[in-house]
């Protein structure tokens, strides 16, 4: 593990020295996940031991779409130059958490008082050049019955990353947020992301993961459903090539009454990609009147990919309503047959039949600016994959 | 409809089954589980030197395992205070009239030989750790059927048995396993020879008697090319204030295009650990079909698979669970796909009451060679009451593009509309509600063979009645 906290890092204003080396005293005493732990039974979690690496620095830019200036309501800035920023309030605690409390060096902040609307996406460009292991962090919160729409793109470069990013999210009450992650690491890059939101009464949270890069991901993202009425989306889009290996978990925890909840992934593998989701709906005792959903679809487009998946359920208490599904199929050949008929090579067809398939969830973003410039990065990724 | 009502209220309250004999018994072990019980045991039945040896490897298996730490609550397991090995009487007995009374009293309170009359092709039946009682329709021996309690196969058929035992289920596999496979006894040994086809079921009956009991039965079927064959099997045990375990290993063969059914109605009383591994291996165009039923136990852990082991073969499993009060249900299914062009198909249905816990666990697998794959999984779940719970633990590894695979689960309470609906017909609730449980459990009741056995009918109809209508 690494041995010393660095504050090379510019712009160390909270927390200080003292609690960096604090939150890395108690990372070394909390234990290292192992092979036998539930959620890593199918991705070694050695490879995301930071063991010598050194740390690194994450570059972090934000813009918004369409216009120059935010609303004085809404405060945006790095993460590093934020004041009084309630780091850990939201996330769980583990050895990955607390290293990333000491080593955190930059990453989103962003604030929308009561009742701001920002009407154009916010942007974060989060860029991590140097090899190494990188602790990307991020804050926004979402005020009373404030909206606005919220992207992080993730990038490396080619050396050899470890990056371990890790995002709270809170929604105050009647609170409308969409938030976007865009993960579009390097070959090199294996990353840990750990998202974790809180909804309050009637808040509603529509979260998008985009896997698109890195060399291997295990990625958990959960939802704290805490006010009635409360609702938490958690869709995503995977694109998996050559030997990438993606494994998520997502959960929602049900923990009051009348609180909805909504998963969907659609995963699309070629080479030998591999993807394993794991999902898990739980619903508290006396949470009644629960609606959950959970669905993970899996497009296999060649031999050596392989899926994994296990949607969960543990619901304890009667008046609910839980489902989940989890589908696995090749695309159909005779759909193969039509395009190609119409003059498409064999990799267009395979693209655009990936294209039809993401459709769904693409769906379900309202937001038109968001839609086209995601439909540009994954229009990228994925000419470059299949021409 | 309003008895039905009633009874449905009385599910799980009432256990028919709960009487008990005083114990008359050849030889009952100490308690606990020593070497040299192994060794006696195996010397009591007069074993041939390689099994003896598997039942010392699998010991040392068992003690070196760790308890799983998933599914039910297994830490309360004590060990040492379970008898091992109780010998209630000198041999199993092919004339009714032969069996000790006490004992024939038992099985003629559960309707055994009335429903073998009228029924059955064939019956076994077992008390404490041997099968008392066993008989076979002549015409089915004639044509070669064997059908046999295991500790007989091992004397008549030996090499049978050391070629099949434990191939489907090592030792090594899980730590019950071992420890069936230390101290078996009893159990079923079915063989049905090539173009065979056994048209009316075989039956089993395994009753507990003693308290702190382990029960270990052995089951092996094999069928030999284009046969046939439907196994059934009850349990049921007296009610005991401190626990006993059962833990069988049933091991099932088909090959080239035969059939096996295996149907379970489990009603052990709720004092019952139930912790048995279930697995079959389908060979080309071969069909194994689970039809289980868990209503009784304290907590049974129970995963029947098959292992799709060439192409053409398809596996179907059906489950319904019910837990009461206290108890927990942890049942499921594995589907292995190691052959190209397999099907298979899970339905599970569970319904929670009284504070009870189902648990739906399965897997799916599909190794990288096994192309032109189908399977269906669907777990429906029902909780009665707000004390209730119900998880459902689906696992999925698909390592092979072409497939079509689909899972889907619910769990919800009986549903407004559908209650509203019935009670606008002029149904009180509680009608109502008994008539939408009693869809619910359908598709398992339909495939229950209730015209062949009276007393799985009468057991069906005490626990479920009410439920179903």
């Amino acid at each position: 593990m690494m041995a010393t906290v660095t504050s090379e890092f510019k712009g160390l204003v909270t927390p200080t020295l003292e609690g960096r080396k604090k939150a890395h005293q108690e990372a070394l005493e909390l234990p290292f996940p192992t092979g036998k732990d539930e959620a890593w039974r199918r991705t070694p979690p050695e490879k995301f031991h930071p063991g010598t690496m050194k740390a690194v620095p994450v570059a972090t830019s934000f813009k918004l779409f369409a216009s120059d200036k935010a609303p004085e309501g809404v405060v945006i800035n790095q993460l590093s130059k934020a004041q009084d920023v309630p780091l850990g309030s939201i996330a769980p605690t583990n050895v990955f958490t607390k290293l990333s409390e000491a080593h955190w060096s930059d990453g989103a902040y962003a604030v929308f008082n009561q009742e701001q609307v920002l009407p154009h996406p916010l942007l974060f460009e989060h860029n991590v050049s140097e090899g190494g292991v990188a602790f990307p962090r991020s804050y926004v919160k979402a005020g009373r019955f404030s909206k606005g729409v919220v992207i992080e793109h993730y990038r490396s470069g080619d050396a050899e990353t470890l990056a371990i990013p890790v995002t709270e999210l809170y929604l105050e009450a009647g609170a409308r947020m969409d938030y976007v992650v865009v993960h579009q690491w390097g070959a090199n890059t294996r990353y840990l992301p750990i998202f974790r939101a809180k909804l309050e009464k009637d808040a509603h949270l529509r979260v998008l993961f985009v896997g698109l890069g890195g060399q291997m991901g295990k990625n958990f993202m959960e939802g704290d459903l805490d006010g009635e009425g409360s609702k938490s989306e958690i869709l995503g889009l995977v694109f998996g090539e050559g030997r990438q290996h993606l494994d998520t978990d997502a959960l929602h925890y049900h923990n009051v009454k009348n609180t909805t909840s909504d998963v969907l992934f659609h995963v699309a593998l070629t080479g030998r990609s591999r993807s394993v989701f794991s999902g898990n709906i739980w619903v508290a005792e006396g949470a009644q009147k629960t609606d959950a959903y959970q669905r993970c679809r899996n497009l296999l487009l060649s031999e050596k990919a392989r899926a994994d998946a296990m949607p969960k359920l543990e619901i304890s208490a009667n008046d609910v309503r839980c489902t989940h599904g989890a589908t696995f199929a090749t695309y159909d050949p005779h759909q193969q047959f039509y395009l190609r008929s119409r003059g498409l090579t064999k990799t267009q067809a395979e693209h655009l039949l990936i294209t039809g398939f993401y459709q769904e969830v693409y769906g379900r973003l309202e937001h038109e600016e968001l839609v086209t410039w995601l439909d540009e990065q994954m229009e990228q990724v994925l000419s470059k994959a299949l021409g | 409809m309003s008895s039905d009502a009633a009874t449905l209220e009385e599910i799980g309250k009432e256990y028919k089954y709960g009487f008990h004999d005083a114990e008359d018994y050849v030889f009952k072990s100490g308690k606990g589980l020593t070497e040299e019980l192994v060794r006696e045991m195996s010397k009591m039945k007069g074993e041939p030197e390689w099994m003896l040896e598997k039942r010392l490897h699998a010991l040392k298996v068992f003690n070196e395992k760790p308890m799983p730490q998933w599914g039910g609550e297994l830490n309360e397991i004590d060990f040492a205070n379970i008898h091992y090995y109780v010998r209630p009487s000198e041999k199993s007995e092919k004339n009714w009239d032969d069996v000790p009374e006490y004992i024939k009293n038992t099985f003629d309170k559960l309707g055994i030989p009335e429903a073998e009359r009228k029924f059955l092709a064939g019956v076994s039946a077992q008390y404490e750790s041997e099968v008392v009682y066993h008989s076979i329709r002549e015409d089915l021996e004639k044509e070669g059927v064997i059908f046999l309690d295991m500790d007989s196969a091992l004397k008549q058929y030996p090499d049978i048995v050391k070629k099949y035992f434990g191939t489907v289920i090592p030792t090594e596999d899980n730590k019950f396993s071992a420890l069936n496979t230390a101290v078996w006894s009893g159990g079923s040994f079915i063989l049905v020879p090539k173009g065979v086809r056994v048209e009316i079921p075989l039956q089993a009956y395994f009753r507990i008697n003693a308290q702190n009991m382990g029960q270990f039965e052995r089951t092996l079927i094999i069928t030999e090319p284009g046969s046939y064959v439907h196994y059934i099997e009850g349990c049921t045990a007296p009610i005991y204030s401190s626990d006993s375990l059962h833990s069988a290993v049933v091991e099932l063969i088909a090959m080239e295009g035969s059939t096996i059914r295996y149907t379970t109605i489990q009603n052990w009383s709720n004092n019952v650990y139930n912790l048995v591994t279930k697995r079959a291996q389908a060979w080309k165009n071969a069909t194994v079909e689970w039809v289980d039923g868990n209503l009784g136990s304290k907590l049974t852990m129970k995963y029947p698979a098959v292992y799709l082991m060439e192409e053409g073969a398809r596996g179907e499993v059906l489950s319904i669970a019910y837990a009461g009060k206290g108890q927990h249900q942890d049942a499921g299914a594995k589907m292995v796909h190691v052959a190209p062009n397999t099907a298979s198909t899970v339905l599970s249905k569970s319904i929670s009451k009284d504070g009870g816990r189902t648990s739906y666990r399965g897997l799916v697998k599909v190794y990288p060679n096994a192309h032109d794959i189908k399977c269906n999984v669907r777990c429906d779940a029902l909780l009665l009451d707000e004390e209730s719970r119900s998880d459902t633990y689906p696992y999925m590894e698909i390592d092979n593009k072409d497939v079509q695979i689909g899972h889907e689960a619910t769990v919800s309470k009986v549903g407004d509309e559908q209650l509203f609906y019935l009670m606008s017909r002029g149904l009180s609730e509680n009608d109502a509600i008994a008539m939408i449980v009693n869809g619910f459990f359908e598709p398992f009741i339909k495939e229950l063979p209730l015209e062949y056995a009276v007393e799985l009918n009468r057991l069906i109809q005490l626990e479920m009645e009410g439920s179903i209508g």
